[in-house]
């Protein structure tokens, strides 16, 4: 973890053994997804030190909202490995099963990121979607580093 | 934890009698102390994996044990495939093959001393470490489903390495079994630049010195003394293991009804060892083995380089 959530980010990072949880709050499902995509991001680097140069679509299908959220950031995962980006820009639309994003994100640039570690993947403990009591939504998993 | 939670079978066995929906009891090897400093998330797993179909005798813990993906980090468990046994994506985790290989060097901690800089600063170059990092080698198709094939005996035939090798590596470098055709585009796509790169985390190459040997006869057997300088060299199957990690994952987690187990936890995602997602995993798992063979078989060689160009003198050979 590089970065501690300021509050009212609308992210935070949570502890699990020597891994770590990502978690996301929003108005809605997909404002939380984005949300707890910019906790991802702050796994690895500052997102405030990376610049939305770049952008590419990705779309997920699930069969239900938790893991629609795997899904969305096991997609992340896999487009930072293969793309060699990292990600500060989220728009995210749900829609049923679908799950539809632009990603605007730029290339590690090593001595600038700072990049701390690599994410594997998004694990199903604590994988979490819902609508809390105040009626914001919570959308949450440990990530493996 | 609390030890006497536990039913005490000698100083170090301990039990968790079979209770509740668990088929076979649980065993952790360790002392008093090493128990009483674990996470109470050790029990909570163990009983979970003792709740597996098939597993056979007992879920187990070594001393090591700690709170882990589903099961506990150290715990061992056998499934019989006769008796509805599983394999779990989950319990192997991302990390396929992650493993540990030792090389002795010949020198001495005098003799490496003044050389220690220059190096570090050449295994840096030559060995790409942390995110973003790509190796120089480039994998396309053809050449990926050999490497998946042929473990660390495909690494030593392009040249990465030495035949005997071979006899000093698990398996002898190649896991059987392995079907890369069950290894998916995108996990082969992941990989294709990250042969030969360490990865991060936890994972390293080290310049090691024996401080102290604990068994004379074992160190003398691998070729250890005092003041020795090794190298040790801790990374798995990277991008590919994640990947498939990651699928596997997700497709037991959303199958497990079909095949008629609850699971005690989502983690523990698992399919029948004899079913067709059963075995497209073991076959995809063992390719992600060879993964890692290959990829510590070109560490190794890429470290020798280094060791030449740096240390002519020294022979960074056996593996431990």
């Amino acid at each position: 973890m590089t970065e501690t959530a300021l509050p009212g980010a609308g992210w935070e990072h949570f502890q699990h053994g020597a891994d770590i949880g990502i978690r996301g709050f929003g108005t809605t499902p997909a404002e939380a997804f984005a949300r707890a995509a910019t906790a991802l991001t702050a796994v690895i680097t500052r997102p405030e030190a990376v610049r939305p140069l770049r952008w590419i679509d990705i779309d997920c299908r699930a069969p239900d909202l938790d893991f629609l959220f795997l899904d969305w950031i096991n997609a992340l995962v896999y487009a930072m490995a293969t793309e060699g980006l990292l990600f500060a820009r989220f728009e995210v639309a749900i829609e049923g099963p679908m799950l539809r994003a632009r990603l605007g994100g730029e290339p590690v640039d090593r001595a600038r990121h700072q990049p701390a570690v690599e994410v594997k993947g998004a694990t199903l403990t604590a994988l979490e979607v819902r609508q809390q009591d105040d009626g914001h939504w919570l959308a949450q998993c440990v990530v493996d580093v | 934890m609390d030890p006497d939670r536990f039913t005490q079978l000698d100083d170090t066995t301990w039990q968790i009698p079979q209770q509740g929906n668990m088929r076979v009891p649980g065993i952790l090897y360790a002392d008093r102390q090493l128990v009483s400093d674990m996470d109470d998330k050790v029990w909570e797993q163990l009983t979970n994996v003792a709740a597996l179909p098939g597993i056979v005798n007992a879920a187990y813990a070594m001393p090591d044990a700690h709170w882990g993906y589903g099961f506990p980090i150290g715990g061992v468990a056998a499934f019989d495939p006769d008796q509805g046994g599983v394999v779990s994506a989950g319990g192997v985790g991302f990390d396929i093959s992650c493993g540990v290989r030792t090389l002795t060097t010949g020198l001495s901690v005098d003799a490496l001393q003044p050389h220690r800089e220059t190096l570090a600063d050449f295994l840096l170059y030559r060995i790409p470490a942390g995110v973003g990092s790509t190796g120089r080698i480039r994998l396309d198709d053809i050449r990926m489903t050999a490497m998946l094939e042929g473990g660390a005996d495909w690494a030593v035939r392009q040249g990465y390495g030495r035949r005997e090798d071979l006899e000093r590596i698990e398996e002898h470098g190649r896991m059987a079994g392995a079907v890369p055709e069950a290894v998916s585009d995108r996990a082969r796509r992941r990989q294709r630049d990250e042969m030969g790169t360490l990865g991060s985390g936890n994972h390293y190459l080290e310049v090691q010195a024996v401080s102290e040997i604990y068994d004379p006869e074992a160190a003398t057997a691998f070729g250890l003394q005092r003041d020795a300088v090794v190298v040790s060299i801790h990374c798995g199957s990277r991008g590919l293991g994640h990947q498939i990690g990651t699928e596997f994952l997700r497709e037991m987690a959303l199958s497990a009804q079909q095949y008629h187990i609850t699971l005690p936890d989502r983690e523990l995602a698992c399919a029948p060892l004899t079913s067709p997602l059963g075995k497209r995993y073991l076959g995809a798992m063992r390719a992600g083995i060879n993964c890692a063979l290959a990829n510590r078989q070109i560490l190794t060689h890429l470290t020798r380089e280094v060791f030449e160009h740096v240390l002519p003198e020294a022979d960074p050979a056996a593996d431990l």
